[in-house]
C-alpha cells in the first residue's frame, strides 16, 4: 500500500469533523422535523419550529462546507461518489430543496401550513435516510474500475449494512432532535418530549446494536481496528449517560450525551474507513485518500482555511446560539 | 437526446433559476444595511419599519437561493464528474472557501436579522445586517472567482491529466475575476433597486404607506439614477476584458466574422454562421475598434480567425448580448428620468412614472439572465476556456434516462416553488410593512 502522507490524512480527519459537526447541528433540526408528525398539538409544533428556525440554515452550511472540502481536497472521490450515486444524490438534493422552502413556507402560509409540515418531515426523513444509505455503501464497498469510476452492475443500494447505517442515522438524529428540544421547552411539552425520548432511547440503542452486528457480519476484517472499539466504547458510555440523564436528572445534560454518542459513532466509522474514501468490491481497487487527494500545496491551503475558518464559524455560531438561548417562543417564529 | 446535452440543459436551467434569488439578495441586503444605518443615525422609526419589511422579503428570497444553490454545488460531481476530477483541486478551492468564509457568515447572522430584533441591541442588530450584507457579497466574490477561472484560467499547471493549483492568488484574481465580480454585484444592486422602487411605486399607486413609500422611493431613485451608468462603464470594461482574453467569444458577442480594422459596433443584425455574415446589419462604423483600443485603426479579431469547431453558437450569443445591452440602456433612461424628477421635486406626484417603475421590475432580471446566457454560452465549446471542452467534462457513468428524469423533476419542482414563492411574496407585499405606532 502506498504511503498516506500527513496532509491527506489530516484532510480526511477534517472532513470527518465537518460531517460530525453537520450531524450534531443539522442532526437536531433534521431529527426534530422528522418527529413533528408525532406531536399532536399544532401550538406545540409551532414552538418546536420556533426553536429550530434561527439555526437550521446555519446548520446546513456545514454540509455545504463538507461538500466543498471534499470537492477541493479529494476531487476524484467527489466525482466518483456523486456521479456513481446519481439518482440517490438527486433525491437528497430535491429533499434539501423542499426542506428549506418548507421551513419558510410553513409559517408563511397559515392555510397550507399542515401541507408544508408534512413536506418538512418527509423531506427530512429522506435526507437523513439517504445520507445513511450512501455512507453505508461507501463503507460496504461498490464496484470500482481501475480509473475509480463505477464499473457498472447493480449498486445494491439497500444491502444490509447500508440499511443499518440509514436506520441508525434516522434514530440518532431523532434522539439528537429530542435532546435539543428538551432544552428549549418547559412544562407539559417538555414532559411529553422527555417521555418520547425515553422510548426513543431504546429504539436508538437497539438500532445501534443492529449496526454493530451488521458491521461484524459484513466487514469482519475491520474488528481489529482500535478506533472502532474506542468509538463503540464512547457511544455505549454516552448512551448510558443519556439514560441516566433521562430518568434521574429530568433531561439535564441530555444534549451533551446525545452528541457524544454521535461523536463515538463517527469515530468508529471513520476508524473503519481510514485510509480509504471509497471501499471497492473487490477491495484491491478501493480509492484511498492518498489516491483521491489533490496536490500537496492545495491540501495545506484547504487545511488552513478549514481549520481557522471553522474556528471562526464556531465562535460566531456560539454567539448566535447564545442570543437565542432559553425557551423557544412560538410568537418569535417568522 | 444525449447525456451531455441533457446535463447542459439541466445546469443552465438550475443556475439560471438560482441566480434570480442571489441577485435579489445582493440588492436587498444593501437596502437593509442602508435603512438600518439611517435608523441608527436618525432613530426615526420609519427607517426601521422599512428595514423590517425588507428583511421579511429577504427571508423568502434567501431561502429560495439556499435551496437552489446546494443543487449547483453538488451537480459538478453528479453531472460533470470528468470536470471535477480534472479541476477539483483548483476550482473546488474557492467553492470550499466560499462556504467557510462567506455562506456560514451570511446564514448564521441571518438568524439574528430574522428573529433577533428584540433580543439584541440596535448596535448588534446593525452589525448583523452588515455581516449578512458582507457575507452575501463575499459569497458572490468566491463564486464569481470560481466561474471566472473557467473563463480565464490562471495560477495552475497541468500535471498527470489534471489541473494542479500553483498560485492561489493568481487563480482567484484571474484576469476576469475583478471586473466580472463588480459587474455581477452591480447587477444585484440594480435588481434590488428595481425591487424597492417597484414596491414604493405600488404602495403610492394604491394610496398606502405614503410617508414610508416616499422615503423608500427617494433612496431608491438616487441609486437608480447612478447605478445603471456605473454598470455601463463596468459592462464596457468587461467587454474589453473579453476581447482581450476570450477573443472568440468577443467576436460572437459583437457579430464580427472577419478580422478587420474600423470594426463597426453592430446595434442589430441576424448572424448567419453558415455563410459567415451578419444579415441585416445596423451598426456604427469603426466604433467597436475605438471602444476596444481607443482608435479606429485597432484591429478586431473575427470568428474566422478561429477553427470552426471553436466557435460558440453565434446566434444565441449575439442576440442575448444585444438585448441585454438594450435593456441596460432602458434602465439608464428610467433611472435618469427618476433622478430628474427627484431634482425637480416632482417624484411624489408623478403617477405615470410610478407605473413605469412598477412595470419595469422585470427589466433587470431579464437583463442579467441574458447577460449570463451570452457569457456562458459564449464560452462554449469550452467548459474551461481553451483547456477542456464541455463535451469531455461530463459524467460517463450516468445514463441519459436518469438525467432526463432529474431534469424533469427539477423543472417541475422549481416551477411549483416559483409559484408558491410569488404567491407568498405578493401576499407579503399586499399586507405591507407594519403600521406606524400612531396609525396602529
Amino acid at each position: 500500500m502506498e504511503t498516506i502522507g500527513f496532509w491527506p490524512a489530516l484532510l480526511f480527519v477534517m472532513l470527518c469533523a465537518l460531517l460530525l459537526g453537520y450531524s450534531l447541528l443539522d442532526g437536531f433540526d433534521l431529527g426534530l422535523s422528522m418527529l413533528l408528525p408525532l406531536i399532536p398539538k399544532a401550538d406545540d409544533r409551532r414552538v418546536l419550529l420556533a426553536a429550530m428556525a434561527p439555526f437550521w440554515d446555519g446548520n446546513e452550511v456545514w454540509l455545504i462546507i463538507a461538500g466543498g472540502v471534499l470537492f477541493a481536497a479529494f476531487p476524484a472521490a467527489y466525482a466518483t461518489i456523486l456521479s456513481g450515486f446519481y439518482l440517490p444524490v438527486m433525491f437528497v438534493l430535491f429533499a434539501l430543496i423542499l426542506r428549506a422552502v418548507a421551513f419558510e413556507f410553513w409559517p408563511a402560509s397559515q392555510k397550507g401550513g399542515n401541507f408544508w409540515q408534512w413536506v418538512l418531515s418527509a423531506a427530512s426523513l429522506l435526507v437523513t435516510g439517504l445520507f445513511g444509505l450512501l455512507l453505508g455503501n461507501l463503507l460496504r464497498g461498490i464496484p470500482l474500475d481501475a480509473e475509480f469510476t463505477l464499473a457498472g452492475g447493480e449498486l445494491g443500494l439497500f444491502r444490509p449494512l447500508p440499511v443499518a447505517v440509514g436506520a441508525t442515522a434516522v434514530a440518532v438524529f431523532v434522539f439528537q432532535g429530542l435532546a435539543f428540544a428538551v432544552g428549549k421547552t418547559a412544562g407539559e411539552l417538555q414532559q411529553a418530549l422527555l417521555k418520547t425520548a425515553r422510548r426513543a432511547w431504546w429504539i436508538c440503542s437497539g438500532v445501534i446494536l443492529v449496526l454493530w452486528a451488521a458491521l461484524a457480519a459484513s466487514l469482519p476484517a475491520v474488528w481489529q481496528r482500535p478506533l472502532l472499539w474506542l468509538g463503540i466504547l464512547i457511544t455505549a458510555g454516552a448512551l448510558a449517560g443519556a439514560r441516566l440523564a433521562l430518568i434521574r436528572r429530568g433531561g439535564k445534560g441530555l444534549l451533551a450525551f446525545s452528541s457524544a454518542a454521535l461523536a463515538g459513532l463517527w469515530l468508529s466509522l471513520a476508524g473503519i474507513q481510514f485510509p480509504l474514501l471509497v471501499r471497492s468490491i473487490p477491495p484491491a481497487r478501493s480509492m484511498t485518500i492518498a489516491a483521491a487527494a489533490t496536490a500537496g500545496p492545495t491540501l495545506r491551503l484547504i487545511a488552513a482555511f478549514t481549520f481557522f475558518g471553522m474556528l471562526l464559524v464556531a465562535a460566531y455560531s456560539w454567539f448566535v446560539y447564545r442570543v437565542f438561548r432559553g425557551r423557544a417562543r412560538a410568537e418569535e417564529s417568522y | 437526446m444525449d447525456a451531455v446535452l441533457l446535463s447542459r440543459i439541466q445546469f443552465g436551467f438550475s443556475v439560471g433559476f438560482h441566480f434570480l434569488f442571489p441577485a435579489t439578495t445582493l440588492g436587498l441586503t444593501l437596502y437593509i444595511l442602508i435603512f438600518e444605518s439611517l435608523f441608527l443615525k436618525t432613530r426615526a422609526e420609519v427607517h426601521q419599519r422599512i428595514s423590517a419589511f425588507l428583511v421579511r422579503l429577504l427571508a423568502l428570497v434567501f431561502v429560495m437561493g439556499v435551496a437552489t444553490g446546494a443543487t449547483l454545488e453538488f451537480s459538478f460531481g453528479t453531472n460533470w464528474a470528468r470536470f471535477s476530477r480534472f479541476v477539483g483541486g483548483v476550482f473546488g478551492v474557492p467553492v470550499a472557501v466560499e462556504g467557510i468564509t462567506a455562506f456560514a457568515l451570511e446564514a448564521v447572522f441571518l438568524g439574528i436579522l430574522l428573529f433577533g430584533r428584540r433580543r439584541v441591541s440596535p448596535g448588534v442588530y446593525w452589525w448583523s445586517a452588515f455581516l449578512v450584507f458582507f457575507g452575501a457579497h463575499l459569497s458572490g466574490f468566491w463564486i464569481v472567482a470560481a466561474n471566472s477561472w473557467m473563463h480565464t484560467p490562471a495560477g495552475y499547471v497541468l500535471q498527470g491529466g489534471r489541473a494542479v493549483l500553483t498560485d492561489f492568488m493568481a487563480a482567484t484574481l484571474n484576469p476576469s475575476t475583478v471586473i466580472r465580480f463588480l459587474h455581477t454585484i452591480l447587477a444585484g444592486w440594480l435588481t434590488g433597486t428595481s425591487v424597492v422602487c417597484a414596491l414604493a411605486a405600488y404602495y403610492l399607486l394604491s394610496n398606502r404607506h405614503g410617508d414610508l413609500s416616499r422615503r423608500l422611493l427617494r433612496v431608491g431613485i438616487l441609486l437608480f439614477a447612478l447605478l445603471p451608468l456605473v454598470q455601463l462603464v463596468l459592462g464596457h470594461a468587461s467587454a474589453v476584458n473579453v476581447d482581450r482574453f476570450q477573443p472568440a467569444k468577443s467576436a460572437a458577442l459583437e457579430g464580427i466574422f472577419r478580422t478587420t480594422r474600423h470594426a463597426p459596433l453592430y446595434l442589430f443584425g441576424i448572424p448567419d454562421a453558415e455563410r459567415r455574415v451578419l444579415r441585416f446589419p445596423v451598426g456604427i462604423p469603426s466604433l467597436l475598434s475605438v471602444l476596444v483600443g481607443w482608435s479606429p485603426e485597432t484591429p478586431v479579431r473575427g470568428l474566422e480567425a478561429f477553427p470552426r469547431d471553436e466557435w460558440p453558437p453565434v446566434g444565441v450569443v449575439f442576440t442575448s448580448f444585444h438585448v441585454m445591452v438594450a435593456l441596460g440602456f432602458a434602465l439608464i433612461g428610467i433611472g435618469l428620468l427618476g433622478g430628474w424628477l427627484l431634482l425637480r421635486r416632482r417624484l411624489d406626484d408623478a403617477r405615470w412614472y410610478w407605473y413605469v417603475l412598477l412595470w419595469g421590475l422585470p427589466l433587470p432580471y431579464l437583463s442579467f439572465e441574458l447577460g449570463w446566457v451570452s457569457t456562458e454560452i459564449g464560452r462554449q465549446p469550452w467548459i474551461i476556456y481553451g483547456v477542456l471542452r464541455t463535451a469531455e467534462a461530463s459524467s460517463t457513468v450516468v445514463p441519459a434516462g436518469q438525467i432526463a428524469f432529474s431534469l424533469g423533476m427539477l423543472v417541475l419542482l422549481y416551477l411549483s416553488l416559483l409559484g408558491v414563492f410569488l404567491f407568498l411574496a405578493l401576499r407579503l407585499v399586499q399586507r405591507g410593512p407594519d403600521p406606524a405606532p400612531q396609525e396602529a
